[in-house]
Parts: C-alpha cells; sequence; structure tokens
C-alpha cells in the first residue's frame, strides 16, 4: 500500500543530512535519532546498531560512507570473496574509528553467523543481493540491500515472503522514495492538483543484455578473488578479470538489463505515484528500446530512455489531465500549470544521495516500522520491471495476472520468470 | 568446462551463434529448436555454445528435448545448464527425468536436483527424498528438506516434523526453516490448523532464535485477537528480538486490544524500549494515544519526550503548537530540535494560523524558531508576520525573516528582495538575500512578470550584482527572462558576457538552442565561443528536441566545432539518439583520427540499437572495419555485418 510521506519531512531531514555530513566526525548529527544519544552526544553502546558488509564495491561504499556518519551505527565486519575489496572496505572502517578493528571475511556465513551484528549492509552485484538477502533474514539480520534486488519474478517474490517470514526490516537502496523532489512530485499526484492521473513516464536505459562469455582468463587463487563464490547462483562460465573488476553489467546471466537497472528507481517511483504499490502493470508492450505498459485502473506507464527535459538521470514524469511534473536526480523540477512551483520546497540533494534513506532504515531498525522502499513494495516494482523485460526479450505484447503473478497464456513469457540457481544454492 | 577457452565457436555452428543468438532479445527471432538440440549433441560444440542452447531451450524446449537434456543432468560440467532448460518445462517427463537422475546422483550434482524438484513443488518425489533428511552430508539434508518445504503438502509436513528431532543443530535448523514455508504452503491451501501446528512445533524446537522468531510471529498474526495474550508476552519479554517482533507485529492486530498493553509498557519498560512502545502506540492508535503521547511530550525520560514530540508530528493538530514552541526552546538542544522538527512537519494550515498568533508578543528565542518555521512550511498565512520582522532592528531576526520570506515569498516580494538585494552594502546580507532570492525565485508564479521586473533591474544595478541577477534569471526561465540574458551575451562588458554565457549553458528548456546558435553565428561572444557550441551541444543531448531537429542541431554543430572535443560530444548524441541519419553522419567522423575511436563506436552502437538494415548501414560499417583499431568495435562490426549482409 502506499505509504504517506511528507515532502516537509523529507525536506527538513535533507537539510539535517547535509549538516551532519558537513559536521562528519566532530559534531553531533541532529538527525540521529536522540533517543539513541547519549548525555554528551555519544551513543550508549547498548543503542548503537552493529553492521556488517556483504560485497561492498564503490556504490556500497558510498553506502557505507553514509552509514559511517551515523554514530548510533558500528560497523564492525565484512565479507567479500575479492579479498581487494575487502581490505578498502577494511581501510576505511579503520580510518573513522581509529582502530584496527573492522574484522574481514571470505565467507558471507562468517559475517551471519555472527551474534552480534544486527544489520548488513549488502551491495554485491545484482546476481547475489536476493540470495545473500535470504541468507540475511534466515539469520535474523535486518537488511540495506542496493538496487537491483533481484533478477526474476520468482526471486522478487521469494525475497518478499522470506523478509515478510522472519519479520526484517529490509530496505532497497532505491533511496529516491526519501527524497524531497520525487516525494514532492508524487505528492502532487496524490493531491489530485494534476487532474486525473493518466500517464506515468520511467527513465529506463537501453534494455539490451548479451549472452556472450569473455575470453577465459587463468583463475585467481581463491584468496585473491574466488570466482565460484562470487559466481554463486549464477551460471558458471570461465574467468575474466573484467567480470570482477566491475565489469560484469550487460551481461544477462549478471545483470537484469537498462530497464531494470534505472526502472528500480523510477518505475518504482511511478508506481507510488500511481498508489499501486501492491501490483503491477497488466499489459507491456516493447517499442523499439521502450516498453509502454497498461495498469488495471487505465494509467499508462511509460518505460523509455529519451526525450527527457534535462533534469538529471532517473527521472520521471507524472502526467493528470489538468496538469503535469516532471523531475530528476539534479533536484529541480519542471511543473505545470506554473502556478504550482509557489507550493515548492527548494530541493539540494542529489538523487543519487542515500543519507536520507539510509537514516530511514536505522530508524525503522529501532522503531520496527516498514521502511520505504520495503521488501513488499520493492518486489512488485522489480516485478513490473522484469515483466517488461521478459516483453522485450520475446519481442511482442504480454499481458499480466499481477494477483497470480503469471502471464496470461503465454508459456514462454511465464517460463522467463525464473532461472535455475546453480547448486548448492537454493532460496 | 574450466579449462576450455569459450569464445571460439564451431563452423557448423556459426550460423546459429552469431549476431542476434547472443543478445537476450534472440528470443524473438528464434523459433528452430531443432539446432538448439544439434548444439547439445554436437561433439564438436563449444561449451558456450551448449550454455546458450539450453538458456533458450528453457524457453522454447517441450517434452521433446528432455531425453537429451537428461543425459546431461549427471555430469557435473552441464548438470545446472541441463536443469536450467528443464526447470520451467511444464512436462511430467521433467519431473520423471529429475526423480530419476536424484537416485543415480551424488555430490553437488544431487543438491542441484532436490532443488529443482522443490522449485517444481513435486509431490510425486516425497518418497525418494525423505531418506535424504538423515543423510550424514548436512548440505545434503539443508537441500533435501527445503525442496520438501517448498513442495508444501500435508505429507511432506509430516516427513520433515519426524526430523526436527535430529539431533544434528544444523539439520534440526533447515529442516525448521523449510517448516515455516511449509506451514504457509498448508494455510495458502486452507489447511490452517496444520499450520498452526507446525508452527507451534518450531515455536518450541531446539533451533535458532531467527526461527523461534518467525514462528511465533506467523502464530501471533494467525491467530488475530486470539493471540493476543502471546503477543503480551512478548512486549514485555527480556528477550530483545522478542521485544521487537512484539513492536513490528503490533502493527498487524487490532489497536483496540493492543493500545492498553501499549500504553502500560510506556510506564513500565525502560527508556529506549519504552520510547519505542510509545511510538508504535501513536502509529497504531492515532487520536486514542494522544494523551499518552501529549503526557510524555511535556514530561518524561528524554528517550520517551523525544517519541512522544516526534509522534506529535502525525496524531497532533494546531493545539499543540504552544506546547512544542515551548519544547523548542529547551535547554535540552536534542529536545528543542525534536521538537522544532515537528513544528515544520505537523500538517494543517490551522497550524501556521496558530504560529502567527504566537508570534505576537513571543520572545526573541521563539519568535525566530516561528520565522524558521513558517518559511520551513511555506506558510503563505504568516507573510505578515515575514515582512513586519523584515524591519525589525534585530539583526538576527532580520536574518531569519530574509530567508524566510525566500521561501514563502510571493511574486511582489521577489522584487523587493531584489531592491534590498541591490541597495545592501553589506556582504553578508548580499550572500543571505541572493540565497533567498534563488530560493523564491524557483517558485513564482508568474515568471514573464517576474523576469521582466529583474530585467528592468539589471540595466541599472551596479556591475558586480548583474551577474547574480542574470542567475536569477537563469533560475526563473522563461521568455523574457531568456531574451534578458541573450542581451547580455552580446554586451561588450566582458563580465557580463561571462556571466550571460554560463547561464545560457545551464538553461533547462530547448527554446535556448537559437539563442545559442544566433550568437554562435553572429560571433558575438568570442571569447566564450567554445562555451557556447557545448552549451549547444548540450540542449541536442540532454533536452527535449524533436529527433530531425537533434540531428541538424548536429550538423550545425559539427561545422562550427574545431576541436575534436566538441565532435566527440555530438558523436555522443548520434550515438543516443539512432536513426539512418545520424549513423551517416556519425560515419562522416570515422575518416580523422582524433574522432576515429568515438565515431566507430558511434557507428557500431547505433547500428545495433537499429537492428535492422539501412540505407548506408553497409557502407558505414565497411568504413569502421577499414579505419577501426579497437578489437572489440571490430568484432561488433563484423557481427553486424553478418547478420545484415
Amino acid at each position: 500500500m502506499t505509504r504517506p510521506r511528507s515532502v516537509l519531512a523529507v525536506s527538513r531531514r535533507e537539510f539535517l543530512a547535509k549538516s551532519a555530513a558537513l559536521v562528519g566526525n566532530i559534531g553531533v548529527p541532529l538527525l540521529v535519532a536522540s533517543r539513541a544519544l547519549g548525555l554528551n552526544g555519544s551513543v550508549a553502546a547498548s543503542d548503537r546498531i552493529v553492521m556488517g558488509g556483504i560485497g561492498i564495491g564503490p556504490r556500497g561504499r558510498t553506502d557505507l560512507a553514509c552509514f559511517l556518519r551515523n554514530p548510533d551505527v558500528q560497523f564492525v565486519a565484512v565479507a567479500d570473496p575479492q579479498k581487494d575489496r575487502r581490505m578498502l572496505v577494511k581501510e576505511m572502517v579503520d580510518k573513522h574509528y581509529q582502530n584496527s578493528d573492522c574484522q574481514t571475511y571470505h565467507y558471507l556465513f562468517d559475517v551471519l553467523n555472527r551474534d552480534d551484528i544486527d544489520a548488513v549492509l549488502i551491495a554485491t552485484g545484482d546476481r547475489w543481493h536476493t540470495m545473500a538477502s535470504i541468507l540475511a533474514a534466515k539469520a535474523g539480520k535486518d537488511i540495506y540491500c542496493e538496487k537491483p534486488c533481484s533478477m526474476t519474478i520468482a526471486e522478487s517474490r521469494a525475497l518478499a515472503d522470506t523478509i515478510s517470514r522472519y519479520g526484517r526490516i529490509y530496505q532497497a537502496g532505491t533511496q529516491r522514495r526519501n527524497i524531497g523532489n520525487f516525494i514532492f512530485a508524487i505528492n502532487l499526484v496524490h493531491s489530485g492538483k494534476l487532474g486525473k492521473l493518466h500517464t506515468v513516464h520511467a527513465n529506463t536505459l537501453d534494455p539490451r543484455t548479451t549472452r556472450e562469455w569473455l575470453p577465459a582468463e587463468p583463475e585467481p587463487p581463491k584468496d585473491v578473488c574466488d570466482w565460484d563464490l562470487w559466481l554463486g547462483p549464477c551460471p558458471w562460465r570461465p574467468f575474466n578479470q573484467r567480470y570482477v573488476n566491475g565489469g560484469w553489467r550487460g551481461f544477462f546471466d549478471f545483470h537484469g538489463g537498462g530497464i531494470l537497472e534505472w526502472g528500480s528507481h523510477t518505475v518504482d517511483l511511478c508506481q507510488w505515484a500511481n498508489q499501486a504499490d501492491d501490483t503491477a502493470p497488466i499489459e507491456y508492450e516493447p517499442q523499439g528500446n521502450h516498453v509502454h505498459a497498461t495498469y488495471a485502473n487505465g494509467v499508462k506507464l511509460i518505460m523509455r530512455d529519451t526525450g527527457w527535459l534535462g533534469l538529471g538521470t532517473c527521472s520521471v514524469r507524472f502526467e493528470g489531465d489538468e496538469g503535469w511534473v516532471e523531475t530528476g536526480d539534479s533536484g529541480q523540477v519542471a511543473v505545470f500549470p506554473e502556478s504550482l512551483r509557489s507550493e515548492m520546497p527548494v530541493f539540494t540533494m542529489a538523487g543519487t544521495d542515500p543519507s536520507t534513506h539510509i537514516r530511514d532504515f536505522l530508524d525503522c531498525v529501532k522503531s520496527r516500522k516498514q521502511p520505504a522502499s520495503n521488501a513488499s513494495v520493492v518486489a512488485q516494482s522489480h516485478i513490473a520491471c522484469h515483466a517488461a523485460y521478459i516483453a522485450w526479450q520475446l519481442g511482442r505484447k504480454v499481458r499480466f495476472d499481477p494477483a497470480k503473478e503469471e502471464f496470461i497464456g503465454d508459456e514462454e513469457a511465464n517460463r522467463l520468470r525464473s532461472r535455475a540457481l546453480r547448486e548448492p544454492w537454493h532460496i | 568446462m574450466r579449462a576450455r577457452t569459450m569464445l571460439h565457436f564451431g563452423w557448423g555452428l556459426l550460423l546459429l551463434f552469431t549476431g542476434s543468438l547472443l543478445e537476450a532479445q534472440d528470443l524473438a527471432t528464434t523459433r528452430d529448436v531443432s539446432q538448439l538440440v544439434a548444439a547439445l549433441k554436437d561433439p564438436a560444440a563449444t561449451d558456450h555454445e551448449k550454455a546458450v542452447a539450453c538458456q533458450l531451450l528453457a524457453v522454447l524446449g517441450g517434452a521433446d528435448v528432455v531425453p537429451i537434456l537428461k543425459e546431461m543432468l549427471l555430469d557435473p560440467k552441464f548438470s545446472h545448464y541441463a536443469r536450467y532448460a528443464l526447470e520451467p518445462i511444464p512436462s511430467p517427463e521433467v519431473d520423471q527425468a529429475l526423480r530419476d537422475a536424484r537416485v543415480n546422483a551424488d555430490g553437488g550434482v544431487r543438491l542441484g536436483i532436490l532443488n529443482s524438484i522443490g522449485n517444481r513443488r513435486d509431490s510425486g518425489a516425497i518418497s525418494i527424498i525423505a531418506p535424504l533428511l538423515e543423510n550424514s552430508d548436512l548440505a545434503v539434508v539443508d537441500a533435501a528438506a527445503s525442496a520438501l518445504g517448498r513442495i508444501g503438502t500435508p505429507e511432506a509436513a509430516e516427513v520433515l516434523f519426524k526430523a526436527l528431532k535430529d539431533s544434528r543443530p544444523a539439520a534440526r535448523s533447515a529442516v525448521a526453516d523449510a517448516l515455516l514455508t511449509c506451514a504457509e504452503c498448508l494455510r495458502a491451501a486452507g489447511q490452517r490448523d496444520l499450520a498452526l501446528a507446525v508452527w507451534e512445533m518450531v515455536r518450541a524446537a531446539d533451533v535458532p532464535v531467527p526461527i523461534r522468531v518467525a514462528a511465533l510471529q506467523a502464530l501471533i498474526i494467525a491467530r488475530g485477537a486470539s493471540g493476543i495474550d502471546l503477543w503480551k508476552e512478548q512486549v514485555f519479554s527480556d528477550n530483545e528480538k522478542l521485544f521487537q517482533l512484539a513492536m513490528q507485529v503490533a502493527r498487524k492486530l487490532p489497536a483496540d486490544a493492543a493500545l492498553p498493553i501499549l500504553s502500560d509498557a510506556v510506564t513500565k519498560l525502560p527508556e529506549t524500549r519504552a520510547a519505542v512502545a510509545l511510538e508504535v502506540a501513536a502509529g497504531i492508535g492515532s487520536k486514542e494515544a494522544l494523551p499518552t503521547v501529549r503526557q510524555f511530550a511535556q514530561q518524561g525520560p528524554r528517550a520517551v519526550r523525544q517519541a512522544a514530540l516526534r509522534s506529535l508530528e502525525k496524531i497532533g493538530d494546531a493545539s499543540d503548537v504552544a506546547l512544542l514552541l515551548a519544547a523548542s526552546v529547551d535547554s535540552d538542544e536534542q529536545i528543542a530540535a525534536v521538537a522544532r522538527e515537528t513544528l515544520e512537519i505537523l500538517p494543517g494550515n490551522e497550524v501556521n494560523l496558530a504560529l502567527v498568533q504566537a508570534a505576537s508578543g513571543a520572545s526573541k528565542e521563539k519568535l525566530l524558531v516561528i520565522l524558521s518555521v513558517l518559511g520551513q512550511r511555506r506558510a503563505s498565512e504568516g507573510l505578515k508576520t515575514i515582512r513586519d520582522a523584515m524591519q525589525s532592528k534585530d539583526n538576527e531576526v532580520r536574518a531569519a525573516a530574509v530567508v524566510a520570506l525566500g521561501k514563502v515569498a510571493r511574486d511582489d516580494d521577489v522584487v523587493t528582495l531584489v531592491k534590498e538585494l541591490t541597495a545592501s552594502s553589506s556582504e553578508s546580507d548580499r550572500t543571505a538575500l541572493m540565497e533567498a532570492l534563488r530560493t523564491a525565485c524557483q517558485r513564482v508564479g508568474d515568471r514573464e512578470k517576474v523576469a521582466s521586473l529583474i530585467a528592468i533591474q539589471l540595466q541599472s544595478a551596479p556591475a558586480p550584482l548583474r551577474a547574480s541577477l542574470l542567475e536569477l534569471l537563469g533560475v526563473l526561465g522563461g521568455k523574457t527572462a531568456l531574451a534578458a540574458v541573450a542581451e547580455a551575451a552580446k554586451s561588450p562588458d566582458a563580465d557580463l558576457q561571462d556571466a550571460a554565457t554560463a547561464v545560457l549553458g545551464n538553461w533547462l528548456s530547448a527554446d535556448v538552442a537559437p539563442v545559442i546558435w544566433s550568437l554562435i553565428e553572429s560571433n558575438a561572444a568570442p571569447r566564450y565561443r567554445v562555451r557556447l557550441i557545448r552549451a549547444y551541444i548540450r540542449v541536442a543531448r540532454q533536452l527535449r528536441v524533436p529527433d530531425q531537429e537533434r540531428l541538424e542541431m548536429c550538423r550545425k554543430a559539427l561545422s562550427v566545432s574545431e576541436r575534436p572535443e566538441e565532435r566527440r560530444l555530438i558523436l555522443d548524441v548520434l550515438r543516443r539518439n539512432p536513426s539512418p541519419e545520424s549513423l551517416s553522419l556519425a560515419a562522416e567522423l570515422v575518416a580523422p583520427s582524433d574522432t576515429r575511436e568515438a565515431a566507430c563506436d558511434a557507428v557500431v552502437t547505433i547500428a545495433e540499437k537499429l537492428n535492422r538494415n539501412v540505407p548506408g548501414l553497409k557502407e558505414a560499417l565497411q568504413t569502421v572495419l577499414q579505419h577501426c583499431t579497437n578489437a572489440q568495435v571490430r568484432a561488433r562490426a563484423e557481427a553486424l555485418v553478418k547478420r545484415f549482409p
């Protein structure tokens, strides 16, 4: 269901997040849930959220930096099958705490089996996100996981079901749900100021992926890079350094394609705008690199990579019969009628900044409320992206039953809802 | 498999595995299953060819492909690929193949087969999986239990029940986890009592806390109102995980039953937990929780008081303004900060009116809070209060009023602020005024009117302030602002040219393109020519322009771009907007050495995106193959030549 959010609340938190970033380690960011703070501004050990990391690369380190700025977080360990990455994280964490306490592990189970760890940050790359999240949930950990969160419709469902079953707090790294300009745009829709909503537009990327394999190279020693573990549940293929250096995107086995890459943010926002967080479109039709979808309430969802106003990456546009709004990662907002500008706060936070989203997660870990990008919401928006990608792969229109999570009368499409996992992994 | 280099294709299968079959959209065109089966049978086929064939058979294969895939199931090298193809095929032959293979399989292959049987929910396999729950290999027990959990029938539950007594902790964990899944299947199938029995058993089992917590959660929710007593036990439990569970589940229980227990908990639990309980009570109890929330918002342990103040943002109203204002100047800065934040968020115009009323006669400390909050709330009801404060003799109050006015300003206030800006002699005042104006200009209702008023000021403003006014025109946008900035770009004053061309470079609408082109053509700002060319390309690259117009802009930009840097930017525009015309234009830049690599990549990318034969394609690709030195781009070009001969 749609989660009401206040643009003023988020504006305020954006401001506070920036203050926190400026203050760094010296002062006490006001943003921190103050119940976690001791009288002198320090956080009582018993009130800290003890965290570990799983598979932390460049984006994960951006998240990690934000986590570390919250004094009620104590980051203690990282697991990664790539030695250079886990050592980089250790260096970063140890430098922050000015000690050498951050433990490094090869296997994620070594983090998950630690009883002192309350929550984990997962940023492994798409292929591992669901598996690692499910294992973490079963180990009783709360989870902040980068997007995209699943490789298939089946994984999306398994993820949401497991998080619910184990009663965990899960926040996907779709931070735009906690960034003011996007919330402002959503609120314009929900308040009826654009009239009756008829079309939502999501900025996506080229859907293309390849089944090619890069040329085989000698596998490095397991301690340097454990290729088998890096692959995890994905089909085996020969090692090539480019994959583990971040060049895995664009390969079908590892990456959900350009619709999911940005759609996990922008389709997600469109779902929210259409108050469709508990469902997905019922029809998908590829048009070149774009996919046009339709919800049961008649609202159109256009996933496209061109024709935007230039308001930044991951733009969205919502159109009603009395007006429209478009916004993107720059924080700038274009609206019609222009009189709606007078209701607009000023947004300065980049759409890529996860600070407020991470704070939302930490607060929810304590209050046990569902965060903005919880597993249930994220499963539906990912299912919408997967369904669109399936239509694009098949090159034809498909119809979808969101309640059953099945394509209607289309066996080929249905077979693309899941992929067999490589042994020994199962979800 | 691992020792072989995979990117070699056997000539016999070359046609099958070049071009479109290596892209995920291959499914749109592939229909010949016999070619895929041939790849699996051909001893000369590479591992990669077999892998791709399996991935396509997963979508396209029928019962007739099961025998060849079954042969691969026990081969450790190809077992997973065989399962990849078999698992989604809706044919009983697949179930039989997996069952048969399970009997003979061992090691990792067996784990994979068990997983596939579980995913297919093959209840006919229960009897052959059950014995594996006693296997000495815990990985086998885990896979077998998980498969049974997903099969999720009463028979599967019975088998798992027995295994829950296993002496090995890891085996018990795996079985209990599987029982949780199984119970959900049973409940979905209408077997509620059996599901409840499963959860009861898991809750009492000797298994890790997270699994017991999960069972407990399921039990409380499934029982509904009759689960309240069980839930209450967890509210007051010493175990943190159980307390967390209670708080999470509270939102799924009947509010009238949960609220009194939570209110009681606020007074009895330790401070940190009491604070959480209070927030949960406010969340589920809404107005019924208000008396408790208001009580603790005024007085109580710090964490609980903060929770109460925070909760008021959701359930409070205008009558809480006085309480919140008092707290907003509390000597405890953390209490004050939460109160201020709540004042900013508390919904309703009545709150704005209450703030205005409170401003009259307020202490300076409270007045500063009120001004800040009115601004943050964009409260037009507060305009008079803010304007009055602008006249204050107290610098701090005046500064707060300027900031607030920027956020609340109406169109006329922008002019007032601009006049203040031009008249101000203090650097810090000007900085504050500019910040307020930037904010205000983003929100004005009639931007043409405001732009014309600022344009008038621009003519008479002192030189140092003109750049600021141009920046504001850029924030405003619109026709009037654009005309004024364009005029400034032609000015003989170099500083004004600098500021104006910079503003044009960040313009947010495509109507800036002809203005920039006119400046380039007339060479009106020679010092900033490159900047203008890049600004022009930016419009083509980022803003909404019809395709033909964008192409024409690229041609024009090319005609004036003397440096390779700009020509490469144009190539990027072409690459992002594929068409036969953009292909031809990109091909023209293949020959010059300074744009060669970017042009080759652009040509190949455009051709890939078009994914059809178009006039000039062959020639463009031949040009690439003639000049390109990048092996990967050449390989892509060669694949395209083969696909579109």
